[in-house]
């Protein structure tokens, strides 16, 4: 039985309960609830963004259900991303952002997953500078205030 | 008024952020830190995580100013506390512990009246950081703890135990030599959250007992290394109303099959001691304590109270006798749901207990391993055999048939083999090359495979390995099957010296004996027609002479040309063998072992050489995800003479992006010539030496470089670098484990060993060359009684 959802924009997107179920929040909300024909309002997510989203589950609706880490490893891969992943990735900042956020608040761990490889992997390598220009951040500290914070991460530079 | 953007709205949740900084080093992390004050806030506490982690710890500590740590100490999840220095072989495993100065340092500004300022400074650093620690720290989620400490150590061992026991949050502890610990102070009361416990180098006496099993029940995990278990009594300490009724079955170990499966369904009633116990790990047990040890009969009945066991890993037991079939008996009636077993230990320490078993080998323990591996419910995912570990034909058998669906990662590396016959082949490498193939194309989920010599023609004639898509590790020796070149479809071809120059393409398997054939028959008819002249025109000296020289001038030829196609053919092999492995799309990490050579270092040039090599590992550049390759067996091919364009093209045409844990190394030793070549990151680095010019034209990376890897393989001896230049970068680089020893030559030592930076840590053992000697002689020791 097809789920319909409602995003932020009042678009409304039927998908197989299958699909909806990836997002845990859904799947949730359809155990507490029950199946109904009533759609199911995301008043956190765009019409665009629940689009990727959607399109993202359907690609995905086989896979198995993630369980937690058991290997409680601190220090994980980004470079593991699959092909069709990185393809859907190549979105602008905005898009990326707002794609992990909606995974964030609809508890797609997958999705989250990949999201937050693809930005580590815009961080990584990079300066403080890079980092700022990449992302469009204002430096605010002060040049003493730098000064300071950089004798304080001393220990943690980069040899 | 200011507008958030998705941006900011994201980087703003704290769950985001850290969402993203695990994937992300500490050098990462600091750059974060430094971007703007949200970025500060947030990423600062992330950067204090595992502070210890990082590589040069012992330097960068002096660095941390007391105030920031003072700040921070309460954010620190993960510590190493302990000692750098002492010369056993624990540092060898615990080495750069970390926050910790060394011994020297301390012992020098007590004993000398010349103290230098310096270490004065750093002796006061580190203290005043300890005693920040002990204030601030309350967090502490792991904390790996090093007792032995020189007296004046400003950490004393008082301080150590209050240390844990102040930090009740923890989840993952691990005692180093804590001879003096006592035991009352973690307790299931005080740290409700402690899941793991590693135990290097300690004793527990029998008083300590109690609360040690006791602890042990909400335990997922436990690791002993040469730790003194008297594992005894445990029943009678655990037993509570909730599992009174259990009784351990201490039965003998004839119980037959059936009579067990009518336990079985009782036995699942119960959870058994410790039920949360998911991983047992038991390494390297002194064998200088026999009368405190984990009996090998106490062992295995103390897993048959884990009834939730999933992985088992057992190495270098060396005073045990493990009762191999009464394991069998308890993972069988219990249903232990193993999903990975490793063992490292010698035949003659996990028995069958009855002398030979239903494996089909004879003699103790060979049957062991085949009924283990038939008792493991569905859901077996692992099997890593090393060191002579028994390894009958069946239990591979049993492994295709019962759990090849389910198998990820088989490891086998120099177990001793025995086949249906019995016949134990005790040298390594030894598994016959079709069971590889066979557990290769049966085992559809594989993900680490690690084997040993597989012929050519094994590979080549069965169709592409269903786990081609899923395979991530391959390790295997490939040998060139010279013998199978008369299989009946090999295409036959007779080869024209003008062929010779082409380069030759996958896809054909070249025969060289109808050549050889067709030459013979030629030969022997001219040598007819000029007997037929002789006899018509009479002797004559000169001539033959001349026919003499004219014959063996000919024989040369067919032979070159026979030689030649041989070459041809192995070289056509090889093509294949490599387009065959270019397939395996999800390949991480190849370990290849061409043991015959790649090619032959006569009958190639150095640029031809090149030109094939570079053909033959040019499908890898289509495995997007390869990040570690390793060949060996690129003999005759001496890099150093080629232009350094060609081997930077080479590397670069090879290898996706920047593949920078790739190291290539080849080596091939003769009586005369030596060729090594390392290749890593994009770099090369090669030498050819004569036995004359050994020594000269040797280029070896600079530590500086060596430290920018991520992973670093050398082989010492041989070919490679010499040793005292190995133990130069070994003492040089962080190195956490070493692998010594371990074969050569009787005129070579050979010292192989891994480097791994900090932030890898691995806390593997691998035995030195002593160990293997205990082993071989282990066979003396005492009997074990269970």
């Amino acid at each position: 039985m097809p789920i319909t959802l409602l995003s932020l924009d009042d678009v409304q997107f039927k998908v197989d309960k299958e699909v909806a179920e990836r997002s845990i929040l859904i799947k949730n909300m359809i155990e507490d609830v029950g199946e109904s024909d009533a759609p199911i309002p995301l008043p956190n997510v765009s019409s665009s963004v629940l689009k990727k989203v959607i399109e993202y589950c359907e690609h995905h609706r086989n896979d198995p259900v993630q369980t937690q880490d058991e290997t409680d490893d601190p220090r994980k891969r980004s470079n593991d991303i699959e092909e069709w992943d990185m393809k859907f990735m190549m979105v602008d900042q905005e898009m990326l952002f707002e794609i992990i956020l909606a995974a964030n608040y609809l508890d797609i761990k997958p999705l989250l997953d990949v999201g937050c490889k693809t930005v580590a992997n815009i961080i990584k390598g990079k300066t403080p500078e890079e980092i700022r220009k990449v992302f469009n951040i204002v430096n605010d500290f002060t040049p003493e205030e730098e000064a300071q914070i950089k004798k304080e991460n001393e220990w943690a530079e980069d040899r | 008024m200011v507008e958030f953007s998705p941006f900011m709205h994201a980087m703003g949740l704290g769950e985001v952020v850290e969402h993203i900084a695990q994937y992300l080093c500490m050098q990462d992390i600091h750059s974060c830190v430094l971007v703007s004050k949200q970025w500060h806030r947030q990423y600062e506490p992330l950067l204090w995580r595992q502070p210890t982690s990082m590589t040069d710890w012992a330097e960068r500590q002096m660095l941390i100013l007391p105030h920031v740590l003072e700040r921070n100490a309460r954010f620190i999840e993960t510590l190493h506390v302990g000692s750098q220095a002492s010369s056993s072989s624990s540092s060898l495993l615990l080495s750069s512990l970390s926050l910790s100065i060394p011994m020297s340092s301390l012992s020098s500004s007590s004993s000398t009246a010349t103290t230098t300022t310096t270490t004065t400074t750093k002796t006061t650093a580190v203290a005043s950081h300890y005693s920040i620690l002990l204030e601030q720290t309350f967090g502490l989620r792991e904390l790996t703890i090093h007792f032995l400490e020189a007296p004046q150590h400003p950490f004393p061992l008082v301080d150590k135990v209050w240390f844990i026991q102040q930090n009740q949050r923890l989840k993952r502890l691990t005692l180093v030599q804590g001879w003096a610990f006592h035991w009352t102070l973690v307790t299931p009361q005080t740290h409700r959250q402690l899941r793991h416990l590693a135990l290097h180098y300690c004793r527990l006496d029998h008083e300590h007992m109690q609360p040690f099993w006791a602890l042990m029940r909400q335990l997922e995990s436990i690791e002993l290394v040469s730790t003194v278990v008297p594992v005894t009594g445990f029943e009678e300490e655990t037993r509570t109303p909730d599992i009174a009724a259990a009784t351990i079955t201490t039965t003998t170990t004839t119980t037959t099959r059936t009579s067990a499966s009518g336990h079985a369904g009782e036995a699942s009633n119960r959870r058994g001691c410790f039920p949360n116990l998911r991983s047992i790990t038991v390494r390297r047990l002194p064998a200088a304590t026999q009368k405190w040890h984990l009996r090998g009969g106490s062992l295995v009945e103390w897993i048959g109270e884990c009834h939730g066991l999933e992985r088992l890993h057992l190495e270098l037991v060396l005073v045990l006798k493990v009762p191999a079939r009464r394991l069998a008996q308890l993972i069988y009636e219990h249903q232990i749901p193993l999903k990975s077993i490793e063992l490292m230990t010698p035949a003659c320490h996990f028995e069958s207990g009855q002398g030979g078993g239903q494996g089909g080998g004879q003699g103790g323990g060979q049957g062991g391993m085949t009924e283990v591996v038939r008792s493991i419910p569905p859901g077996f995912q692992e099997l890593v055999v090393k060191m002579w570990v028994p390894l009958p034909s069946v239990t591979l058998d049993l492994l295709r048939g019962q759990h090849a669906v389910t198998m990820t990662r088989i490891c086998i590396r120099q177990a001793q083999w025995t086949g249906l016959d019995g016949v134990v082949v005790v040298e390594r490498n030894q598994v016959p090359s079709i069971v590889h193939q066979q557990l290769l194309g049966a085992c559809t989920n594989l993900v680490e495979f690690y084997g040993q010599i597989i012929q050519a023609s094994d590979i080549l004639r069965a169709p592409l390995w269903p786990c081609a898509r899923s395979l991530r590790v391959l390790m295997v020796s490939i040998e060139p099957s010279s013998p199978a070149l008369s299989h009946p479809e090999i295409n036959h071809q007779i080869w024209a010296p003008s062929t010779m120059r082409r380069i030759p393409q996958p896809g054909t398997i070249i025969d060289r004996s109808p050549m050889l054939d067709e030459q013979e028959r030629q030969q022997e008819k001219e040598e007819e027609d000029d007997e037929g002249q002789d006899q018509r025109h009479g002797h004559d000296h000169d001539h033959d002479h001349d026919r003499l020289n004219r014959r063996k001038g000919r024989n040369r030829y067919v032979r070159r040309r026979c030689h030649q196609a041989e070459i041809r053919a192995e070289l056509l092999e090889h093509a294949q063998i490599f387009d065959r492995l270019s397939q395996l799309q999800a390949l991480e990490e190849l370990d290849l072992s061409v043991p015959h050579g790649l090619v032959r270092r006569r009958e190639t040039s150095p640029t031809r050489g090149h030109t094939l090599c570079m053909r033959f590992l040019a499908g890898f550049g289509k495995l997007g995800r390869l990040r570690r390759l390793r060949i060996f067996g690129f003999s005759g091919v001496p890099f150093d003479q080629a232009p350094a364009e060609l081997e930077m093209d080479w590397m670069a045409g090879v290898l996706p992006g920047k593949a920078a844990a790739a190291a290539i190394t080849s080596k091939t030793t003769t009586t005369t010539t030596t060729t090594t070549m390392t290749l890593m990151a994009g770099q090369v680095m090669g030498s050819r030496t004569t036995a004359r010019e050994r020594g000269r034209h040797r280029v070896w990376p600079s530590l500086e470089w060596l430290r920018g890897n991520d992973r670093i393989w050398f082989v010492a001896g041989g070919g490679g670098p010499t040793l005292k230049t190995a133990w130069d970068w070994h003492r040089n680089l962080p190195a956490r484990y070493e692998e010594a020893g371990m074969g050569g030559g009787k005129k070579q030592q050979r010292l192989k060993f891994t480097c791994v930076p900090e932030n890898n840590f691995e806390s593997a053992y691998y035995p030195t060359s002593g160990d293997i000697q205990d082993m071989i002689n282990g066979t003396e020791l005492v009997p074990e009684e269970y």
